[in-house]
């Protein structure tokens, strides 16, 4: 049975339709890249799923749940956790309190010496544990990505929403985070990753959904998808707006 | 007309007229609320000011009522941009605005009694017939009584609302204000002068006070707390009229004085002021139901 | 460990409050008493205040109308039943709670009530309870009511001692369970909160039930602090329970202190009533009034992060930038 399951998901801003019956399925423990170009709705279908906002129609489904009416943290407590696409540290928290902050509220909502138990183990995988203690205005922007990840990871999902995290990282952090998804994955977490940079997601998902205007554009293996004149199209439509 | 025909028809006049009153009030408020950035409570303090120094001016320095705005209108204009100024360059947020402008309109008060006393003070022996007795108006409303001050009310609502209406759309310092509003960095990139601007807007805002206080002054009797009613209904009905607009603060001031004179006509007028509270209330709560738009300041956008 | 580190706070504020105690002890002298008094009614009002105000960041200006209602509360209950005092001060904080719960609830469904819009509609509130205590015969009708008999041979009996002893009591607790929660789990969502709502929800936080609950607990502990003084007034009427320099003051001593700790309050309590009381030593009332509220202006102005947030600012901005 698939983890996650949108259909026809449509939401207006005002009279913009940002989404329009967009359809997406995600199965336990895989790497879903969401590509498009600007304005197609990615972090907007990230919102829906996160709960973020209610959507105008549609439905969403997590683990056989409808979850389409739940508040944001009802869904991260089945599972769903999510990064933004500008980091947001929590500015009063030290580090270590950020991520023991989902530990805490989490599904198990594990008392707090415990969860900042928890959080320091997690934070010295990502190796970030000598900066523990510090406040987050001591992080630089790949720490912040990273403490992020941690505190959607600190909610022991099943299906984590990466939103860009990779833009704005030299590439060997590129290469760093990339492997660090993959990890994630390998430790049964599904991922649905946004991503400008088509090249990093191709090479580590293994499905990819292309957006267009807040439509379901192409989706299927990787290599077939970037080679689908649609998508080519779609984004050289786009090239003259946005070089990236 | 029947006489109850009569007392309702006044009621709804006597209410507009005080509706443009508030009108007037609010619209210092409205402008530096939606398009400054500044909560300022102390703009009805200031009011009172005004209409106290009005009292004075008349009572004591024996001036033409109208003359004492040649004294209170430029130097309101100069405290309101001498205050202005230092919000500017003390880089007060909205929140500290509305605590600063909270506190001075408390210690207002005391300042206010420590120099005119809590007693109630009023212009009216002291004032010529023709700003004193009763007028009728014209036909088919010739049954209906206004006072001269009333009138003046409406008239200073019509200038003032009507010029910073207009200006605030024809001008060029109009829409600096609009684009400084939008976002002050691109604003000054093309030419509007942030620091000058606001302080010329608050300026003006603190001259329309002096004239408010003067109405207020040859209307009604003068005592210390009287912001303390106003405040409720200059408040509220900047907020329905929308922020930043001081013509939808007049209609919904002159609306609320109605419904609150009719109330106050067939109910207990104890209650009356309540209502305007009830209709912000049912507002704020409504809005966001029928609009949708609850959750606006959370989307993301795509 | 850690239950071990907050076991001592709390056993450290008990033993302070219990020190405390022994005022009466040392001086009957009714000045004495009322000082200590004011003082910890004061600290009890900003506490409670920030609790939530101060932690989740929701500046409300209706402290000075759940203290009312908490005067009020009391007051009816004593003069219009027979019920022993110890059931109209539960009643102040169920009622004063129970007001800010069913706000809450109807507020915080939306995001837009936060900040100004907050600020004012309790504000608004404020004034609608006063008109509606004012206006009904029952509370109060606009003609005041006498508490003073009524309280004659009940628990607090008009004594000075007494009712140090029990706002002593009640400024000890409210400062321990704002000491339980800065240090723990409730402290960590409240922060969150104050910090980004969207991520705290994320995060797991039910950030509604959080905030209602919070604001609950806030409320319902300046309705209860309000339960002894109308006691302490022994004569209550609306233009001296609900005057706007409660909130006010309650609002700068909070920011004063610092409203991101639970002790801060408590600073900028005693700073404030302490200026207070020196000034109203010297002439006239509306002199003190003025220059304490000059001075409370001219702070926030300076410093509105706080005494605490004017002394650490130089280090932070060299971090940020």
């Amino acid at each position: 049975m698939s983890l996650l399951r949108c259909e026809g998901v449509t939401k207006y801003f005002g009279g913009l339709r940002a989404l329009d019956g967009v359809d997406l399925v995600v199965d336990p423990g895989e790497i879903v890249g969401l590509v498009g170009p600007n304005g197609s709705g990615k972090t907007t279908l990230m919102n829906a799923i996160s709960g973020t906002f209610g959507i105008n129609a549609g439905r969403v489904e997590f683990d056989g749940t409808d979850v389409t009416g739940m508040r944001p943290h009802q869904r991260a407590h089945l599972g769903i956790a999510r990064t933004f696409q500008i980091p947001k540290p929590l500015p009063s928290l030290s580090v270590i309190d950020n991520v023991a902050l989902a530990y805490t509220f989490g599904r198990d909502q594990v008392p707090m010496g415990r969860a900042r138990q928890l959080a320091g183990d997690l934070l010295a995988e990502l190796e970030l544990a000598g900066k523990a203690l510090a406040p987050v205005a001591h992080l630089n922007l790949h720490e912040r990505k990273l403490l992020g990840i941690a505190r959607a990871l600190g909610l022991e999902p099943r299906l984590l929403l990466l939103d860009e995290v990779l833009a704005g990282l030299n590439p060997t952090e590129v290469d760093l985070g990339l492997a660090m998804i993959t990890a994630v994955r390998d430790r049964g977490v599904a991922v649905i990753y946004i991503e400008h940079n088509v090249k990093a997601v191709t090479s580590i998902s293994d499905r990819l959904y292309v957006l267009n205007r807040g439509t379901n554009l192409v989706d299927g293996n990787p290599r077939d998808v970037v080679a689908d004149e649609r998508v080519v199209a779609a984004y050289l439509g786009d090239a003259h707006a946005d070089p990236a | 007309m029947s006489p109850m025909q009569v007392a309702v028809l006044q009621t709804i006049v006597s209410g507009a007229l005080l509706g443009t009153l508030f009108g007037t009030i609010a619209l210092g408020v409205t402008v530096k609320w939606g398009l400054l950035g500044i909560a300022d409570f102390f703009h009805v303090s200031l009011t009172l000011f005004g209409a106290y120094v009005t009292y004075s001016l008349v009572s004591v320095a024996g001036l033409h009522p109208l003359a004492t705005l040649l004294v209170t209108v430029p130097s309101f204009f100069l405290l309101g941009m001498a205050l202005q100024w230092i919000f500017v360059r003390l880089e007060v947020k909205l929140f500290t605005s509305l605590l600063v402008t909270f506190g001075l309109f408390v210690v207002a008060e005391s300042v206010i009694t420590l120099l005119w006393s809590a007693d109630t003070l009023t212009l009216r022996p002291v004032l010529p017939e023709w700003l004193t007795a009763p007028v009728a108006l014209p036909w088919p409303l010739q049954q209906v009584r206004v006072l001269p001050p009333d009138l003046l009310a409406l008239v200073a609502a019509i200038v003032l609302i009507g010029t910073t209406t207009w200006a605030l759309r024809a001008t060029r310092l109009g829409r600096g204000l609009h684009a400084m509003h939008q976002d002050p960095g691109i604003a000054e990139v093309f030419g509007v002068r942030l620091t000058r601007t606001a302080v010329l807007v608050a300026g003006f805002a603190a001259g329309t006070a002096a004239v408010a206080g003067m109405v207020v002054a040859l209307k009604m009797p003068l005592s210390p707390h009287l912001p303390l009613h106003w405040l409720g209904v200059v408040v509220v009905s900047s907020l329905l009229g929308g922020l930043g607009r001081p013509l939808g603060a007049l209609i919904a001031a002159v609306f609320l004085m109605i419904v609150q004179n009719l109330w106050a006509l067939f109910y207990s007028p104890s209650w009356a002021p309540v209502i305007a509270f009830s209709f912000l209330l049912l507002y704020l709560v409504l809005q966001p139901l029928l609009t949708g738009r609850g959750l606006r300041s959370l989307g993301g956008a795509a | 460990m850690i239950r071990n580190a907050r076991g001592r706070g709390t056993a450290g504020i008990v033993a302070a409050g219990l020190l405390l105690a022994a005022l009466p002890a040392v001086s009957e002298r009714t000045y004495v008493l009322t000082l200590g008094y004011q003082l910890l009614l004061w600290t009890t009002l900003a506490v409670s205040w920030n609790l939530f105000s101060g932690f989740a960041n929701y500046p409300s200006f209706g402290h000075g109308m759940f203290f009312g209602i908490g005067v009020y509360t009391t007051s009816t209950m004593l003069t219009a039943t027979s019920l022993p005092y110890g059931v109209a001060f539960l009643a102040s904080f169920a009622v004063a709670g129970g007001v800010a719960v069913l706000l809450g609830l109807a507020l915080f469904r939306s995001t837009r009530f936060r900040g100004d819009l907050f600020g004012l509609v309790t504000l608004v509130l404020a004034f609608v309870v006063a008109t509606v205590v004012s206006n009904t015969s029952l509370l109060d009708g606009g003609t005041g009511v006498f508490v003073r008999a009524a309280a004659e041979g009940t628990l607090l009996d008009n004594s000075p001692a007494r009712l140090y002893l029990t706002v002593l009591a009640l400024a000890t607790l409210t400062v321990v369970i704002a000491y339980l929660i800065a240090t723990g789990r409730w402290g960590l969502g409240l922060t969150a909160i104050r910090d980004d709502e969207e991520v705290a929800e994320s995060s797991g936080v039910n950030t509604y039930r959080v905030k209602v609950l919070t604001f609950g607990l806030s409320a319902g502990l300046a309705g209860l602090v309000g339960s002894p003084h109308a006691v302490f007034l022994g004569y209550v009427e609306v233009g001296s329970v609900f005057p706007l320099s409660i909130p006010l003051f309650v609002l700068m001593m909070a920011i004063l202190g610092g409203t991101t700790t639970w002790f801060g309050p408590i600073i900028g309590a005693v700073l404030v009533t302490a200026a207070q009381q020196a000034l109203i030593g010297q002439g006239q009332a509306e002199v003190s009034q003025i220059i304490i509220g000059m001075l409370l202006v001219v702070l926030i102005l300076v410093c509105p992060n706080g005494l605490g947030g004017l002394l650490r600012r130089r280090p932070r901005e060299e971090v940020t930038s």
